[in-house]
């Protein structure tokens, strides 16, 4: 089969070779991949950047779908044909994250992804995708959508009427929205674009701060919540930002924290977590059980997932390199 | 009646004045104090650095005990003779905290405790639990319902976690009595070794001294099998909270506390990565302090911990007293 490594030397570097296709041990099964979706992470892990950085040859890219063709001794819980994705972290079946389940993730420094034709997993590894969804969209879900769901529904508990902040329009970010939005709440999306706002209101955004135009944005969203503050934010951003996100959070209210952008450890008021009795949480993807419990809700609400673009399996070093661009609004999808 | 005023910030500049007896509204409670307690917030409250801007004169002092003797007409839940306490946010009676709530704190955004006789409103009262002497009862509003909420509230405590909590002030002795009565391991820090004889004897599981193991996150580690303690109360703010990320588990719970919080450096990455929940806490309702009541005193008939008791005129000596930071416990004003 073929499959793409990296050594966490950037895009240019990564090798398309034919290597061996795996053959399915016991309690594992084997998936015929059809495609793979992107998330920020995935460049991290190609560029090799901190922990991220693979210590030997690895087949990145975390988010895939794809079909069952064959199935080891033992299997119960899928048959041949079945279209699975691979969960984040392959143990983290349900429960509270502990170690034991926090190791591993899909397509990291330690573990190989889905950047492949065929990828073994562990039966209890993948879900089943909901049906009204193509392949391309099932792929976006593992990573990014699992992580909105955990953060809006399980740690927020987001409820109808509720206001939800939710910054830019990264993969985390436009799952959020429309979760949100169908959730009854009324999201309020921050962007520099006004070209993406006016696509995010098409996605349920209720209000929407473009930040280049308001760089307190905070501020600007206390006015559109009478200065009241939202009930929940999304902050994807962390650093400094988190500051401006306690300033337009409501008394009591909840941010949920995915903040793989800024990355660097800032100052923050830890007064105005105590005066105000904000509840801050992180989080950190989700498991299968919140992955089949999202795949629930996306097919009775009939949510699609957003696909910025399409590439080609062979064209995957300008899929990476698009993401890297940050022109794109939905998800980049790689077509196997 | 006597009273102590703020007029002008400073120990020394604490006023005893004669004012007006209250008057009691329809719905109002009279009640003559008969002890109050300091916490770090009066202190700083006087000294002009909790808020520089605060209206003046200025009753000071949140925490106070004392009898029911005189109602108004249309008061039914009290009557003569009833023992007593304030709550701290008089508008706070139960749910979660809004602005409207948090803009009743006694000694701050009203007249607080420190004069003979208080008019209330019925509603922002608790009786006073038996076995409690007024001295000891004058310790709870404050303290005693913060570490409750952080603890109960916030926390959902189980008997078979563990609780890390910095130091010996108000806040950390009393969830050291109340996580201790409840089962939970408590692991307390402290520089003083005479503190952390003082803390064995009130129930703590294991002692670290702080001075002696300055990376006492490490020590946290080592008691914990390396897998974190289950909730931190921290109430050092920006000093320590890096250093509680590090000591509290994955998917752990940090409750924010306290008046010495300023600005903190907080690294998103422990925050997301960890999944840590982050609280901030700021008190209680009425709810929360009934609760405390029962649990703390009905249940299991613990006493606070009063470190030493002064006279009403010796209010400047006891403020100074808490300043030095020797003593271990509550300090407490009898009114004669």
């Amino acid at each position: 089969m073929k499959a793409y490594t990296t050594l966490g030397d950037g895009i240019d570097a990564l090798e398309l070779n034919e290597t061996e296709t795996p053959a399915p041990k016991k309690g594992e099964i084997l998936v015929k991949m059809r495609a793979a979706a992107l998330n920020y992470r995935d460049l991290l892990v190609v560029k090799g950047q901190g922990g991220w950085k693979p210590g030997e040859r690895r087949i990145p890219v975390s988010d895939g779908v794809g079909e069952a063709v064959a199935v080891g001794e033992s299997v119960s819980r899928v048959k041949t044909g079945d279209r699975v994705a691979g969960i984040f972290l392959p143990r983290w079946t349900d429960g509270e994250l502990t170690p034991e389940k926090f190791v591993l993730p899909l397509g990291g420094a330690a573990a190989d992804g889905v950047l492949a034709e065929y990828v073994a997993f562990d039966e209890s590894a993948v879900v089943k995708v909901p049906a009204h969804l193509s392949d391309e969209e099932a792929a976006t879900l593992p990573c990014a959508a699992v992580t909105a769901w955990h953060a809006v529904s399980r740690r927020s508990q987001v409820k109808s009427g509720e206001t939800v902040l939710i910054q830019g329009t990264g993969g985390v970010s436009l799952f959020a929205l429309q979760i949100a939005a169908a959730r009854g709440a009324r999201p309020i999306v921050t962007s520099s674009s006004d070209e993406k706002l006016e696509r995010a209101r098409g996605f349920g955004a209720f209000q929407t701060v473009n930040y280049k135009d308001f760089p307190n944005w905070d501020e600007k969203t206390l006015e559109l919540t009478n200065k009241a503050g939202v009930d929940h934010v999304i902050e994807v951003v962390g650093g400094e930002n988190l500051n401006r996100s306690l300033n337009a959070v409501k008394v009591s209210g909840t941010i949920s924290f995915i903040g793989l952008l800024a990355g660097l450890s800032a100052p923050v008021d830890t007064w105005q977590f105590v005066a105000k009795n904000v509840r801050l949480h992180g989080i950190e993807t989700g498991s299968r059980e919140m992955f089949e419990e999202l795949n629930g809700f996306l097919e009775r609400h009939r949510i699609k997932p957003v696909i910025d673009r399409t590439f080609e399996f062979a064209d995957a070093k300008n899929a990476l390199r698009h993401l890297e661009s940050g022109a794109h609004f939905g998800k980049i999808v790689i077509k196997f | 009646m006597k009273a102590y005023e703020i007029q002008t910030f400073g120990i020394d500049n604490l006023a005893l004045v004669e004012r007006d007896e209250p008057a009691v509204g329809d719905t109002e409670v009279l009640v003559k104090f008969h002890a109050a307690s300091l916490n770090y917030r009066d202190l700083m409250m006087v000294k002009g650095t909790y808020n520089p801007k605060l209206k003046t004169p200025l009753v000071p002092f949140s925490d106070g005990a004392g009898e029911v003797v005189a109602v108004g007409g249309g008061v039914t839940k009290w009557k003569t003779g009833d023992r007593v306490s304030p709550i701290f946010m008089q508008g706070w009676i139960d749910g979660p905290i809004s602005y409207e709530k948090a803009r009743t704190a006694l000694g701050g955004d009203r007249d607080g405790v420190l004069r003979e006789f208080g008019a209330f409103d019925e509603s922002g009262l608790v009786r006073i639990p038996d076995h409690l002497s007024y001295e000891e009862a004058a310790t709870l509003p404050c303290a005693a319902v913060t570490a409750y909420h952080a603890l109960f509230e916030s926390g959902n405590l189980h008997p078979s976690d563990s609780v890390l909590l910095q130091g010996t002030g108000g806040v950390s002795i009393f969830a050291l009595q109340l996580a201790s009565v409840y089962g939970s391991r408590t692991i307390l820090t402290s520089s003083s070794n005479e503190k952390i004889e003082l803390a064995r004897e009130l129930g703590a599981s294991d002692l670290i001294n702080y001075r002696e193991r300055a990376d006492w996150e490490k020590a946290v580690q080592e008691l914990t099998e390396r897998r974190g303690v289950d909730h931190v109360v921290e109430v050092g703010g920006a000093g320590t909270l890096a250093k509680s990320l590090s000591a509290v588990k994955l998917g752990g719970h940090v409750a924010l506390i306290g008046a010495l919080s300023g600005a903190g450096e907080i690294n998103p990455i422990s925050i997301f990565m960890k999944m840590v929940k982050l609280q901030g806490i700021y008190v209680g309702s009425r709810q929360m302090f009934e609760q405390m009541n029962l649990m703390f005193c009905q249940h299991h008939h613990l006493k606070p911990v009063i470190d030493r008791t002064f006279g009403f005129g010796e209010v400047g000596e006891a403020l100074r007293h808490m300043e030095a930071g020797a003593h271990f416990g509550k300090i407490v004003v009898k009114y004669n």
